[in-house]
């Protein structure tokens, strides 16, 4: 690989979800530099790799200061609502992959010990519904992803139901909570107030149609 | 780091403007290559090109594409042109006011 396309890759790499117009006049103007520097002095590989490695903590700092500028330019208000869905969504993402767990655990120890069937129909559900939500905490990570995350955590919302319908027999207070009047109500509304936390981020983080162009 | 003070030029800046006033108008690897004056290593690209676009949102210079005619006529890539602003030039004469750049000599005797 030429020094030039090791320049463009590492400008690719540093200008990666920056405001396109930003990158591609930097890409431009690197392309140009690059081309001029060639043209002035035809053995110059090492002398390029050289700026290019001693101009990557500007390159950082550069990259820094304009996702910076960028989320500074979002109103205050905007931002704190952004910081909160993420926190909220985050925190109920975690607690029912950690629920998912424990159903899981549980239902494992009595099928080692032979006091259940193992891979019950419910047991099935919960393992791919807990399965499902650590897929979506996944796709959280990523800026470009994390609408898609949320969609996919609202879908798994539904391992409240099952998780608790299987440790009915395996939890002593599951099974004392259940024959309350108010338990389908009270299950019903975790679950809807799942669906509607991750259905808003998904919203709020959905790609404009200008991002998608 | 210890954040500079807003205003105040690096190096760098008042080297990018003198060029730049006494050129007219100026690109980047032209830039690299004087501010070199005839050594080998020429400024890193991180380094040069964060200083432009800083020196350029903070309105001491301008930028714009040139034409595609010179460049197709040449085949090579356009060129990202800067000039120096009213405001470049007034920032640069206040530094040269500030910190002369030749000192004048103190005899020590």
């Amino acid at each position: 690989m030429k020094a030039a396309d090791v320049v463009l890759r590492w400008a690719d790499l540093y200008t990666r979800g920056l405001d396109p117009a930003t990158a591609g006049v930097r890409r431009d103007e690197l392309a140009s530099d690059l081309w001029e520097h060639a043209a002035h002095e035809p053995r110059a590989g090492g002398a390029i790799l050289s700026r290019a490695i001693r101009g990557v903590p500007a390159d950082l700092a550069w990259r820094y200061e304009e996702r910076r500028r960028v989320r500074g330019l979002l109103p205050r208000s905007q931002r704190i609502v952004s910081g909160a869905v993420s926190t909220m969504v985050l925190a109920a993402a975690s607690a029912l992959i950690v629920f998912g767990v424990v159903a899981i655990s549980r239902t494992s120890a009595m099928a080692l010990r032979g006091e259940i069937r193992p891979f019950s129909e419910t047991a099935v559900w919960v393992i791919g519904l807990t399965a499902l939500a650590v897929v979506g905490l996944l796709l959280l990570v990523r800026q470009r992803t994390r609408w898609l995350g949320a969609v996919v955590l609202a879908a798994s919302s539904a391992l409240v139901h099952f998780g608790l319908y299987d440790l009915i027999n395996k939890s002593a207070t599951i099974g004392a909570m259940i024959v309350s009047p108010m338990w389908s109500l009270a299950v019903a509304c975790v679950i809807g107030a799942l669906v509607l936390l991750f259905l808003s981020a998904a919203l709020l983080w959905a790609p404009t149609r200008k991002a998608l162009a | 780091m210890p954040r500079r003070k807003a205003g105040v030029l690096l190096p760098l800046e008042l080297a990018i403007l003198e060029h730049g006033i006494a050129a007219d108008s100026f690109y980047g690897f032209a830039l690299a290559r004087s501010l070199a004056d005839g050594a080998s290593t020429l400024t890193a690209h991180g380094t040069l090109y964060k200083a432009l676009a800083r020196m350029t949102e903070g309105g001491l210079l301008t930028a714009e594409w040139e034409d595609h005619a010179p460049a197709e006529a040449e085949g090579r890539p356009r060129r990202r042109l800067y000039r120096v602003t009213g405001e470049g030039a007034k920032a640069n004469a206040a530094a040269q006011v500030a910190v002369p750049l030749v000192s004048p000599k103190v005899s020590l005797a």
